[in-house]
């Protein structure tokens, strides 16, 4: 079977619901293949019927118990629900334990659940590059919830946040005296804030602290939600949040399906950059007229710029 | 193209809850490059099937110590055949009475490794037999 026919009959079968065929699909993206196909025939679209929910926190907030009670809830309301954890890959090895699967009850006869570990697989910032491939394919399959649990801090959050619809921020109470809380960049990527184990003491002044960081703007102020996912405690309101934030946000042209288009756009610059520099030799020879001296580099930028425009028109 | 490295799924079966050797040989997995998936305790064939399915392993470690071995091992290599996996490399480790591991071999276990074995040798073993199957996929 050619590649394209093999792609093809794998996503046939994905889209017709088959499980081995989404399992299998998702392990030859992590392995690089079929991206160009995953990417050409599974276009990030405004009219997607999946909502798709990141989970982010530091280690030991209880993201993967939140994301273990958040199913128990959707699937309770008949919600299928596609979830994609994800744990750093050690940079020495390459190896990695997955172990947020570990904390999901899920009933393996239920197959409107449907878990994958991710390792990082070195990539900086701790999610996998397949990320958002793998979410195509699970948008493709069908799923009405897709959750990407994963580390992610400072950065990696924004990173996190340009490949979901929603960016949900796990904190705990015990996260840090009142100086923590004033720390910005972690909490401004975030839609909504879960505050986790909220029966631990100080959980008041948290909420206190919280709000006060967002006190200047407060119509960008994420809703907090507390939660105790071990006792499957504010998880209702925790969703209701969710699917009222995604709801309401909807109508920002920065927001939800439309970041995600703004940023596989990006991604997809970035590849033609990165494959012009890498291939095309009318590129080297700006380079090395540059070098020369004979072009700056703000000239190189644009003629580069026009070179990749008649690139991607052929 | 370079290979993935070798996805684990590392599972206790039954009534057995003693993890500590389990984990010892998830670390030694991670170490020596793999992705390892722990699915936790007292597991069910079911619920260990559905892992390696959706995670796509190329590798099922099971870790009886409760004797059970002779029962549950034939009841998971069912499920596997069952589910089209039959391909999936299927490990055993713990406490295994040297007469039954014959036995399990046949059944279609790849390899038992019983107290005493080397991390190293559990490591060597797995290598020597998923990058074969990787290139077959």
């Amino acid at each position: 079977m050619t590649r394209s026919a093999e792609f093809a009959d794998l996503l046939g079968r994905l889209k017709g619901g088959e499980r081995r065929a989404l399992a299998r699909l998702i392990s030859r993206i992590e392995n690089g293949e079929f991206v160009d196909d995953v990417r050409s025939q599974l276009p990030v679209h405004q009219s997607n019927q999946s909502l798709v929910v990141g989970l982010t926190g530091s280690p030991g907030a209880g993201k993967s118990s939140l994301t273990a009670a958040l199913v128990g809830h959707l699937r309770r309301e008949g919600k299928t629900v596609g979830i994609l954890a994800t744990d750093p890959a050690s940079p020495f090895t390459g190896g990695a334990l997955l172990g947020d699967r570990v904390r999901m009850d899920y009933d393996p006869a239920d197959t409107g659940v449907f878990i994958r570990s991710f390792s990082s697989r070195g990539a900086a910032g701790g999610l996998s590059e397949s990320t958002p491939d793998v979410i195509r394919l699970m948008e493709a399959f069908g799923f009405q919830i897709i959750i990407i649990e994963t580390v992610g801090s400072g950065q990696d959050q924004l990173a996190v946040r340009d490949m979901v619809d929603l960016l949900v921020l796990v904190l705990t109470p015990a996260g840090g005296d009142d100086i923590q809380w004033e720390k910005a960049g972690q909490m401004e990527a975030a839609d909504v804030i879960a505050l986790n184990k909220a029966d631990l003491p100080g959980t008041d002044f948290a909420v206190a602290g919280l709000r006060a960081i967002f006190e200047l703007s407060p119509e960008t102020a994420p809703p907090i939600v507390r939660t105790i996912a071990t006792k499957n405690e504010g998880i209702a309101e925790l969703w209701k949040t969710i699917a009222e934030t995604a709801e309401r946000g909807s109508h920002h042209p920065r927001f939800g399906p439309a970041r995600r288009l703004l940023a596989a756009a990006q991604r997809e610059l970035r590849r033609l950059f990165e494959n012009a520099v890498d291939r095309d030799s009318s590129v080297r020879r700006l380079i090395e007229e540059m070098e020369r001296g004979g072009v700056d580099e703000n000239e190189l930028s644009r003629r580069l710029i026009k070179q990749l425009a008649r690139d991607s028109a052929t | 193209m370079s290979p993935r490295p070798p996805r684990v799924v590392l599972s206790k079966v039954g009534l057995d809850g003693h993890d500590r050797g389990v984990k010892v040989v998830a670390r030694a997995l991670r170490d020596a490059g793999m992705e390892v998936i722990y699915t936790g305790l007292w597991q069910t064939p079911d619920r260990v099937i559905r892992a390696v399915a959706d995670e796509d392993a190329d590798v099922l470690g099971i870790s009886i110590l409760s004797g059970a071995h002779m029962t549950l091992v034939p009841i998971l290599i069912d499920l596997l055949k069952k589910e089209g996996l039959s391909d999936v490399l299927l490990v055993v480790g713990g406490i295994i009475p040297d007469e039954d591991v014959p036995k399990l071999l046949e059944m279609g276990v790849g390899a038992v490794f019983i107290p005493g074995s080397s991390l190293d040798a559990i490591v060597d073993f797995i290598h020597s037999r998923v990058p074969a199957k990787l290139s077959g996929k």
